[in-house]
């Protein structure tokens, strides 16, 4: 019968590639483990970063994305690492707040560090290191006040409000605008107004669909109205609604991240600036810190628990440089 | 009998695979063996439910929407409502045996086809979620909640597995030893003949659409107390694929009146185990499902190709 | 001129056509009549191109053709209008005229001309089909559509177009039209071959006709000579082989028994004009006959509760029932071998005893578990009893011959306890041996009390094994014979709607 033949074989082919490739498993540099919240590119650059360090510092790391960035996927590759002998784990959490139990049993086995996004207070990490996205929303929220120095309308774009970095990141944008804490809108300050902000599930498609809809509705003067979208993709899906609406260098867009479209709109004119994460970063100093922690050395962690990894800001002054400088990134590693 | 071997045959040849790249010492190897059955287990239950249907001629494509939507309620109720476990249970399950109602009344009485209905749910579920747990995630702390659908481990084995079991015996007594089981095959295979043999047809395919909705949420149980978080916006997404291709491979025929109980867990093995292959032989992560989805492949080809240079046997 | 000479087909089991004779000349319609199985529709398909015959010519103009393909046939101008439209309905009119000959513009593009509608609105307007040549054929009545196919046909330039019992599912109203327009045709020059089973349309229409009887020739008589009872005496007429028959005494002992069964006034669809009511005794084998459409499966399947009841009542020894679905009837004690047994008898990739137990299992057992036992020992019981020829009872139903998967069909029923068995066509493509072992059993349990309601078409056996006869035409009950009334010539005449004697 078929399967049983094939099933034979598999069980045979496995035993052989296993009598070759099993027994070097033991003279294996040391491994540590980064895993990322989903599976966007935005990761590719701290998957560089990590190759870097990788090499400075002598470890291997293994790279891990969760296809469909859910938190059952995110654990299960944790599980999986954990077995595959990981000395030490940088992890991205997917639901910070119900995750706690979970990464509190992972640090009690290995070092463990969080970046990009955080665990909450009291959790066992070791460190944190990532952007301070509360501070990059606020300098988004300058972005916007230069942008419309008379005030305005404000449109939120973002995946969606489940995670923590989008939490954080509006209200930066939110509190700069009304030059308070806590700010929750609709009326920021005086000169600001918060219109709606839109959520997609992570779809570029449903995104511009969304703004491209509320382009067509919206009665107010569009020099008077700023888009701000807080995830990567977010400020191109506004860019090509805005376009489509004929209301480009008229309505003032303000991104985050580094997406390639975002960096083209910076360079036409057609968006103000967006903030910059450094993912290279993030991949490059999780090594470092990752390679001490499994020798055992706890010195490289900063006294707070926080490593900073510090935004930027990108306007039509510094883009050419900044793509310059991410083409080289992405360029392959040397062989 | 000889498919089911060939199916046993690759799981533990997958199985072996996995096995070997786990580095021995530090108790590694049982606690994967722990891992993989509570995820097999979790994917079988669900399969035998979406099994279950096939097997009557239906299909239920809203079965990871389905499963969110009841992971979520189970999480906001329990963190944000403060139900008491049982009671989130009661709430759950009852919403198991309405949607399974509902979607066959829909196929039955007005005769909708069953891909329209249930891909409606696969969209209305994903809403109703996100509305529900106000597009924010929800999770829930240690408990018994957590307890008695993960972490016990009665006879040193995962709790998912235990109800694996009991699931296999009732699926086993109902599809293969009850009428009902009898009857839904019959209906699966011509339903017109099972009409005209005074079969209360409609009755009998409602009760499968329940049947895959209550394994739909008995799996968000399982799901929300070994992951105590849901992002209502991904939770389950794709389950509905996973749990069909898991009954496809154990054997069910997308026609109606094939399969079995055995065969569905081996093929729901099967596909947990590709998982794991993939991340224990450091597949390049963007290849994910493209490795997984080849190797199924392959294998459908080659048991095709061979059965039809093989002899004919008679179905059985 | 279009000739069949001496034209012969046999499938499997069947001699269909020997040395057939049929001429029809441009100008002029040809009914062609006779009882079901006598060959109108074989003969058709080979003028048409479907099928081709195993011996003799076509003649087309005295030359000799052959149609390798219905294509070919529709070339040579002749074409076949269907009793089933095999129209495209999502598509609109002057669309389904042209379908695969649409005129092209746009070279490679392949754009389809919009001369298709001006084209098809000059046939419409021949035919009088007043509707835009844009109207989706979804939308419109069964005659409309029937127009749209022979508008299809004369866009094919055709000389001679054949009609298989075009009016059968027509109203009086689009049956008159048809005819005008049939005439009309005639008019323009183009042979009309016609079937039909209503011998007063024929009467009405045709030039000529041709009788068929167990596929040769038995008549062909000019207008003038056309009678209802001369075309009867032709169809029939055939010498009995009377292989099987009800036992006389059998008759007698059923005669004076009180109705076990009694059917008033049930009706199925709104356009019947009156209800069917009859009675039916213990121990009685009543055969239904009819001709095909006259509503013998509907009435069944009424019966059974497959159907939709619109009206009337059924009363089983003595108890009103209410059929609502199949499952009521079987609790109630009515049973349905059905028509088709491949689709609706039998599932056909379950093994004999499973097929056997699934209308018993529930029966059988409060526990509602597969009693596997009692299903073996039942379905090997039958086995031997209904002599299923097969080693095991594990066999897959699908591999059976025939007689043997019949015979299946009626284990599953006797496994029950029928009250009145309701058998649809069962001896159809089913081997003489078998046949017999069928009508045994149903002789049998006539004895046990059973009320047999036998559909058949076969009028021999009609003849052969009732103990009286029910007439049905055109959805009513056109009579009722009783063995000493009953001939085929009584038979034909009532199924083809001729008066009653009941």
């Amino acid at each position: 019968m078929p399967l049983l033949r094939f099933g034979s074989m598999v069980a045979l082919v496995v035993l052989v590639s296993c009598s070759s490739g099993c027994g070097k498993s033991g003279e294996a540099k040391t491994r540590v483990a980064f895993v990322s919240n989903n599976a966007h590119e935005f990761w590719t650059y701290a998957e560089r970063g990590c190759e870097k360090g990788a090499k400075e510092f002598n470890v291997e790391v293994l790279f891990r994305r969760p296809p469909q960035g859910s938190a059952v996927e995110q654990q299960r590759i944790v599980e999986d690492l954990l077995l595959k002998g990981t000395k030490a784990l940088a992890v991205s959490p997917n639901d910070a707040k119900n995750q706690v139990e979970f990464f509190n049993k992972v640090a009690d086995q290995i070092p463990l560090i969080t970046q990009d996004s955080d665990l909450p207070a009291g959790s066992k990490r070791r460190c944190y290191l990532g952007t301070d996205n509360y501070g990059a929303g606020k300098a988004a929220g300058g972005l916007i006040k230069e942008a419309m120095p008379d005030g305005g309308q404000v449109l939120v774009l973002v995946g969606s409000l489940d995670a923590q970095n989008a939490q954080e990141r509006r209200q930066g944008v939110l509190d700069e605008l009304a030059g308070t804490k806590n700010a929750t809108g609709p009326k920021l300050g005086d000169k600001y107004e918060l219109i709606d902000t839109f959520t997609d599930n992570t779809d570029q498609a449903i995104c511009k669909t969304k703004v491209d809809a509320f382009l067509v509705k919206h009665q107010g003067d569009p020099n008077k109205l700023a888009i701000v979208g807080l995830w990567a993709y977010n400020p191109p899906a506004a860019l090509e609604a805005v376009k489509n609406a004929k209301l480009e260098g008229k309505v003032k867009l303000v991104g985050f991240d580094e997406n390639q479209q975002t960096l083209d709109g910076i360079a036409d004119g057609f968006i103000h600036g967006t903030v910059v994460q450094q993912p290279f970063e993030f991949g490059y100093q999780a090594v470092r810190l990752l390679a001490a922690l499994a020798k055992g050395d706890n010195t490289v962690l900063p006294a707070d628990g926080v490593l900073p990894i510090p935004h930027m800001v990108i306007k039509r002054d510094n883009v050419a440089a900044f793509k310059e400088k991410l083409k080289q990134l992405l360029a392959p590693p040397a062989a | 009998m000889k498919k089911l071997i060939g199916l046993l045959l690759f799981a533990i040849g997958l199985y072996l695979a996995v096995f070997v790249k786990v580095p021995e010492g530090n108790d590694n190897r049982t606690k994967n063996n722990v891992n993989m059955a509570r995820r097999m287990s979790q994917l079988g239950i669900v399969s035998l439910g979406a099994g279950t249907l096939i097997i009557a001629g239906g299909i239920d494509l809203s079965i990871g929407s389905f499963m969110g939507l009841c992971a979520t309620v189970l999480a906001v109720g329990m963190q944000r409502q403060g139900w008491s476990p049982p009671q989130a249970i009661a709430v759950v399950l009852g919403m198991g045996v309405v949607v399974g109602l509902i979607h066959g009344l829909l196929v039955t009485k007005l005769r909708l086809p069953a891909f329209i209905v249930t891909l409606c749910g696969l969209f209305i579920y994903r809403g109703l979620a996100r509305w529900w747990a106000g597009d924010a995630n929800a999770g829930i702390g240690p408990g018994m909640f957590k307890r008695a659908f993960s972490e016990a481990t009665p006879l040193g084995l995962p709790v998912e597995f235990v109800y694996l079991v009991i699931a296999a015996i009732v699926f086993y007594l109902l599809l293969q030893r009850s009428i009902y089981g009898r009857y839904l095959y019959a209906i699966g295979s011509n339903e017109l003949a099972a009409k005209y043999s005074g079969i209360r047809v409609d009755r009998y395919k409602i009760f499968a659409y329940v049947l895959c909705s209550l394994t739909a949420a008995f799996y968000s149980m399982m799901h929300l107390a070994e992951v105590a978080s849901v992002s209502p916006s991904n939770v389950g997404s794709m389950l509905e694929l996973y749990a069909i291709a898991g009954a496809v491979i154990g054997g069910c025929s997308l026609r109606g009146g094939e399969g079995n109980v055995l065969g569905i867990i081996l093929g729901a093995s099967i596909l947990t185990l590709l998982q794991a292959v993939v991340s224990f032989w450091d597949v390049p992560q963007s290849l994910e499902y493209a490795a997984i989805g080849g190797a199924l492949l392959v294998g459908a080809i080659m048991d095709e190709v061979l059965r039809r240079r093989g002899p004919a046997t008679a179905h059985g | 001129m279009l000739e069949a000479v001496a034209v012969s087909k046999g499938f499997p089991g069947v001699q269909a056509l020997s040395d057939v004779n049929l001429t029809v000349a441009p100008g002029e319609i040809v009914a062609v009549v006779g009882e079901n199985g006598a060959g109108k529709s074989t003969l058709m398909k080979i003028l048409a191109g479907v099928q081709v015959p195993d011996a003799g010519t076509l003649r087309l103009n005295a030359r000799e053709i052959r149609f390798a393909s219905v294509d070919a046939a529709q070339q040579a101008g002749i074409v076949l209008i269907h009793q089933e439209l095999n129209l495209a309905e999502g598509l609109d009119v002057a669309a389904n005229i042209f379908l695969g000959r649409e005129p092209r513009v746009g070279g490679p593009l392949g754009l389809i001309s919009s001369r298709i509608y001006s084209d098809a609105a000059t046939i419409m307007q021949r035919l009088g089909l007043d509707v835009s040549p844009r109207a989706a054929v979804a939308d419109l009545s069964l005659g409309q559509r029937q127009l749209v196919e022979i508008a299809r046909a004369l866009s094919l330039q055709s000389r001679y177009l054949i009609f298989d019992e075009p009016t059968s599912s027509l109203t009086e109203r689009e049956t008159e039209r048809l005819f005008t327009v049939i005439r009309q045709l005639r008019a323009d020059g183009v042979g009309i071959l016609y079937i039909s089973h209503r011998l007063k349309e024929v009467c009405a229409l045709s030039d000529r006709v041709v009788v068929l009887r167990d596929g040769r020739n038995a008549g062909d008589l000019l207008r003038e000579d056309v009678t209802h009872e001369a075309l009867i005496s032709r169809m029939v007429g055939r010498e009995l082989k009377q292989f099987f028959h009800r036992d006389q005494a059998a008759t007698l002992a059923t005669a004076s028994a009180e109705p076990i069964v009694r059917v008033r006034d049930v009706r199925w669809s709104a356009s019947q004009k009156a209800g069917i009511s009859f009675d039916l005794r213990p121990g009685e084998v009543v055969g239904m006959a009819g001709l095909m459409g006259a509503g013998r499966t509907e009435l069944a399947e009424t019966l059974f509760g497959i159907r939709r009841r619109l009206a009337g009542t059924v009363e089983i020894a003595g108890r009103m029932i209410d059929v609502r679905s199949a499952s009521n009837a079987v609790e109630a004690g009515v049973l349905l071998v059905p028509e088709d047994r491949r689709r609706q008898g039998l599932v056909i990739d379950f093994a004999i005893r499973e097929n056997i137990g699934l209308p018993s299992l529930g029966h059988w057992n409060r526990l509602r578990m597969v009693d596997r036992r009692r299903e073996q020992e039942t379905s090997l019981m039958l086995r031997d009893k209904l002599r299923i020829r097969t080693p095991h009872v594990e066999q897959i139903v699908g591999l059976l011959s025939g007689g043997n998967q019949q015979k299946v069909v009626l284990g599953k029923w006797l496994a029950r306890e029928p009250k009145l068995l309701l058998l649809d066509e069962p001896t159809r493509g089913v081997d003489v041996g078998a046949k017999a072992e069928i009508y045994e059993i149903m002789n049998e349990l006539a004895k046990q009390g059973v009320a047999v309601l036998m559909i058949s078409s076969d009028l021999e056996e009609i003849l052969g094994v009732s103990d009286r006869i029910l007439v049905m035409h055109e959805q009513q009950l056109a009579g009722t014979l009783t063995r000493e009334q009953a001939t085929e010539q009584a038979i034909m005449h009532l199924a083809t709607g001729g008066m009653g004697n009941s």
